[in-house]
């Protein structure tokens, strides 16, 4: 016994020992002072910058110079990728830092970030002090505010005031959706359209195949048609899957497009008497009539029956033609995507709520860690990329010649197998973007069509009453995890279809009020108001 | 060897332990594991007591105490994880110790060494197996769609199909089945090794008094059988707080219409962790895992110390 004590009692002081290491290692942090060295240090004159008139930036003189004789910072660059790094990588941050070490003196290293893993990576990078100086957060709205809450970004407001001239310009009224608590934590990138529409998509192989006319599928008596079409032709066929972004199921594809203001099932919307308010999902008439749709083409067999454990993704059972159709939460106004060589075309119904809500401007946030050992360098890379034709497009079709080529009618197509295939338009300004060749086909051949499609799409779409509001979950993050526990549980299940909704989903109200969902939507409320009253007065 | 085994006295009644160093030092490398995967963690603890704050460091952000506890609480989860894993392991224990005893009495009865040998063998590949292979053949089997039971069992014995990905009355027991199917080789390797120890004087001596077969296995096997049974039950209640994470994940392929039979604390808090992307309410999870079975393995133990002195761990 009295070995068995000692032994307790060295492991205790060696646990001790490791901690007193652990305390002192601990950098100190001091964010600021770095920017403020480089903007007293400046000498007025800053070399060749601006001189190639490429991207005049910085000549505003109410923002700093960059100071070109410093040894140049490596600054380390995360963003999402899904499945491998596109190969070329090495040659587009190659031709990447030929621009930065010209026009802001900085070495720019790319860094992939697993999409499905992004909150564990950038936690444990942030926790074990790995450099990391500009970070990309994807869909912005799941990570921003647990990022700013921890502490794992930074406020930029300086370094934006600063050196943000063209980012300020560029993402204008969209910043908002960035901020917390009134500071601005994150930078959204400039999407093209930034309201996209859910509904469904129909594989057109199988469609031409079978004789179903897609575009006069307009209600949800047309879909069922058109299924049975299939169901009859193709016994054997999923009819319908949801893919697996979309926790809800196929639900979604149903239900008028809301504001959750970040909260799942959440949703704001405008009174009778016109005031804004919030309320649940799952208590509408409406959810109880989609969740009834949804289990009777469960039932019919539209839907597999195992779709609350589907192993593979939607996208790739219709690629290989073993699925229909699928719910679509990005439709924009092209109204079709073509994966592998698939044509898929795209479908709301009327209910469809064309509405851009804040999570929707915070699909890509960037936002500097708290690690960062120059925020004003991350910020300076930035906003060269939002002021560059040339970033902007590098990143999303590579290098001209090796990875895209230029079509008559003005649009690019990419060279296959040319090593570069990026989706996101996650870097600069999309306005500055090339467009797809396939894209100016949809709209008959031609590029200013397509402009005025996007215009249009633009100018049918309206605001949420909440947009720009940004709830601060701190307050509530214990019933927030409870909730959204209980909801794992029923959403995949209801929202596909699998169980009996009449049944289930009052079980679900009732346990995710026990849960304590009053509490949020009173504390989303509280804060609702608050903003309302700061916006309009 | 001798000389080890009768250990010499100091003349102050301490032992000598330089004779010890070279056993000491055979285990070095155990306890330096043990220390590095068992204790060093311990110190990571506290996290789950901390606000989580990037900017000072993980270690370092201000004292919350119980608050990241609390969503746990909240709802009945912690209720349910904790009911789920205590029963399934009770259920498990019981159930695996009765058919792995008798599996390797049955066993002990093949008379041809080398089928024996064979039948153990084949008997021990699935505990070898991962829990991803054994996932997709029980999808194999329980598939809605294409599935050996609905397709095939149910369908010639005339009963409707089953979806049992979100039938949740089903799984303790196919859970249960999964569990045996998988460990049984395990069990019978050990039964079968304390069987073969049995002096065959004791079977003649039974046989001379007209014992029949069944007295044989009831008054000669089980007594000699009950130290290694008795050993078997004390390293399963050790770990009865935790669970097997790829039985009760992988297998019920994470279906959420399942969660309330199948989420074990092991699967919770890799879900908090997936799920909530934070590390104190996961840690959370993580400590009062911990905490409880910490107080659970002194309960058995006492338990134990009661039922037969010289098998308790201390």
């Amino acid at each position: 016994m009295k070995r068995f004590l000692s032994i307790l009692l060295s492991v205790l002081l060696l646990t001790a020992l490791l901690s007193a290491c652990s305390d002192t290692s601990s950098p100190s942090n001091t964010p600021n002072q770095p920017n403020n060295n480089t903007s007293s240090t400046n000498s007025g004159d800053s070399g060749q910058s601006g001189g190639d008139g490429n991207d005049p930036e910085n000549t505003d003189s109410n923002y700093g110079k960059i100071d070109m004789d410093e040894a140049p910072y490596t600054l380390n660059v995360c963003f999402p990728a899904v499945g491998s790094v596109p190969q070329d990588l090495p040659l587009i941050q190659e031709k990447l830092n030929e621009i930065t070490m010209r026009e802001i003196n900085v070495k720019v290293e790319l860094e992939a970030v697993a999409l499905f893993s992004m909150a564990n990576i950038y936690s444990l990078k942030a926790s074990s002090r790995e450099k990391m100086d500009l970070i990309c957060m994807m869909p912005g709205a799941n990570h921003m505010v647990n990022f700013a809450n921890s502490n794992l970004i930074q406020p930029v407001d300086s370094y934006l005031a600063e050196w943000g001239s063209e980012l300020i310009e560029v993402t204008k009224k969209y910043l908002p959706t960035g901020q917390l608590r009134g500071l601005q934590y994150a930078i959204p990138a400039n999407g093209r359209y930034r309201s996209m529409a859910t509904g469904f998509g129909f594989s057109v192989p199988l469609a031409d195949k079978h004789g179903i006319n897609i575009d006069s599928i307009k209600t949800i008596a047309d879909i069922e048609a058109a299924f049975e079409v299939i169901k009859t032709n193709e016994p054997d066929m999923k009819v319908i899957v949801a893919p697996e972004t979309a926790g809800g199921g196929v639900i979604y594809s149903l239900y008028p497009k809301v504001d959750s203001a970040g909260i799942n099932g959440v949703e704001v919307y405008t009174d009778t008497d016109g005031s804004i308010k919030v309320r649940l999902s799952a208590e509408q008439p409406e959810y109880m009539e989609a969740a009834k749709t949804i289990r009777r083409w469960f039932e019919k067999g539209y839907i597999p029956k195992d779709v609350t454990i589907m192993l593979d993704g939607a996208t790739a059972l219709i690629e290989n033609g073993a699925a229909f159709a699928t719910s679509v939460a990005s439709i924009g106004p092209a109204g079709r995507s073509i994966n592998n060589g698939v044509e898929i075309r795209h479908m709301m119904l009327d209910n469809a709520n064309l509405m851009t809500t804040t999570a929707d401007c915070q699909l890509i946030l960037w936002g500097i860690p708290t690690t960062a050992e120059r925020p004003d360098k991350s910020m300076q890379f930035l906003n060269l990329a939002a002021g560059s034709e040339e970033i902007s497009n590098l990143f999303v079709f590579g290098i001209e010649g090796k990875h895209y080529e230029f079509a008559d009618n003005g649009g690019v197509n990419r060279i296959s197998g040319g090593g570069w295939e990026y989706y996101w338009m996650v870097l600069g300004d999309s306005f500055k973007l090339h467009m797809f060749d396939s894209d100016i086909a949809v709209a008959g051949g031609s590029l200013p069509n397509l402009v005025a499609m996007e215009a249009a799409w633009e100018a049918d779409t309206k605001e949420s009453p909440a947009f720009g509001f940004v709830f601060d979950p701190e307050s509530v993050a214990t019933e927030i995890a409870s909730t959204n526990a209980v909801g794992q549980e029923y959403t995949t299940a209801i929202g596909n279809g699998a169980v009996d909704p009449e049944t289930e989903i009052p079980k679900m109200v009732q346990r995710v009020y026990d849960a304590g969902m009053q509490k949020i939507l009173d504390e989303m409320q509280r804060q609702l108001d608050e903003w309302l009253a700061r916006k309009n007065g | 060897m001798d000389t080890a085994v009768t250990v010499p006295k100091k003349k102050n009644g301490k032992y000598n332990l330089r004779r010890f160093i070279p056993f000491y030092l055979m285990a070095l490398p155990g306890l330096a594991y043990i220390f590095i995967n068992n204790y060093m963690p311990l110190y990571g603890m506290q996290i789950a007591f901390r606000k989580l704050d990037y900017s000072a460091g993980v270690f370092n952000g201000p004292w919350v105490w119980f608050d990241n506890f609390k969503f746990l609480f909240q709802t009945q989860e912690a209720w349910v994880m904790t009911r789920n894993t205590v029963l399934y392991n009770l259920l498990f224990i019981i159930v695996g110790t009765v058919v792995g005893m008798t599996v390797a009495v049955l066993f002990n009865e093949i008379r041809t060494r080398l089928a024996q040998r064979i039948y153990q063998s084949l008997a021990l590949i699935p505990y070898f197996m991962s829990m991803v292979i054994v996932s997709y053949l029980c999808f194999a089997f329980l598939s809605s769609d294409t599935g050996f039971i609905n397709n095939t069992v149910l369908k010639t014995l005339g009963i409707e199909p089953v979806s049992w990905y979100t039938t949740a009355k089903h799984w303790p027991i196919i859970l249960l089945i999964v569990s045996q199917w998988k460990g049984i080789g395990f069990s019978i390797l050990m039964y079968t090794a304390r069987l073969l120890t049995i002096s065959d004087e004791y079977y003649e001596a039974a046989t001379l008094d007209g014992a029949s077969k069944w007295q044989k296995v009831w008054h000669i096997m089980l007594p000699m059988l009950k130290p290694a049974i008795i050993l078997m039950v004390i390293l399963s209640l050790g770990c009865m707080f935790y669970s097997d994470f790829g039985l009760f994940y992988q297998i019920p392929m994470n279906s959420g219409a399942l969660y309330q039979v199948t989420t074990t604390i092991d699967v919770y808090a890799f879900r908090a962790l997936m799920g909530l992307g934070d590390i104190t309410m996961s840690s959370a999870v993580g400590v009062y895992q911990s905490a409880v079975g910490f107080i659970l393995i002194i309960i058995s133990n006492l338990i134990i110390r009661k039922v037969s002195k010289e098998n308790a761990l201390f």
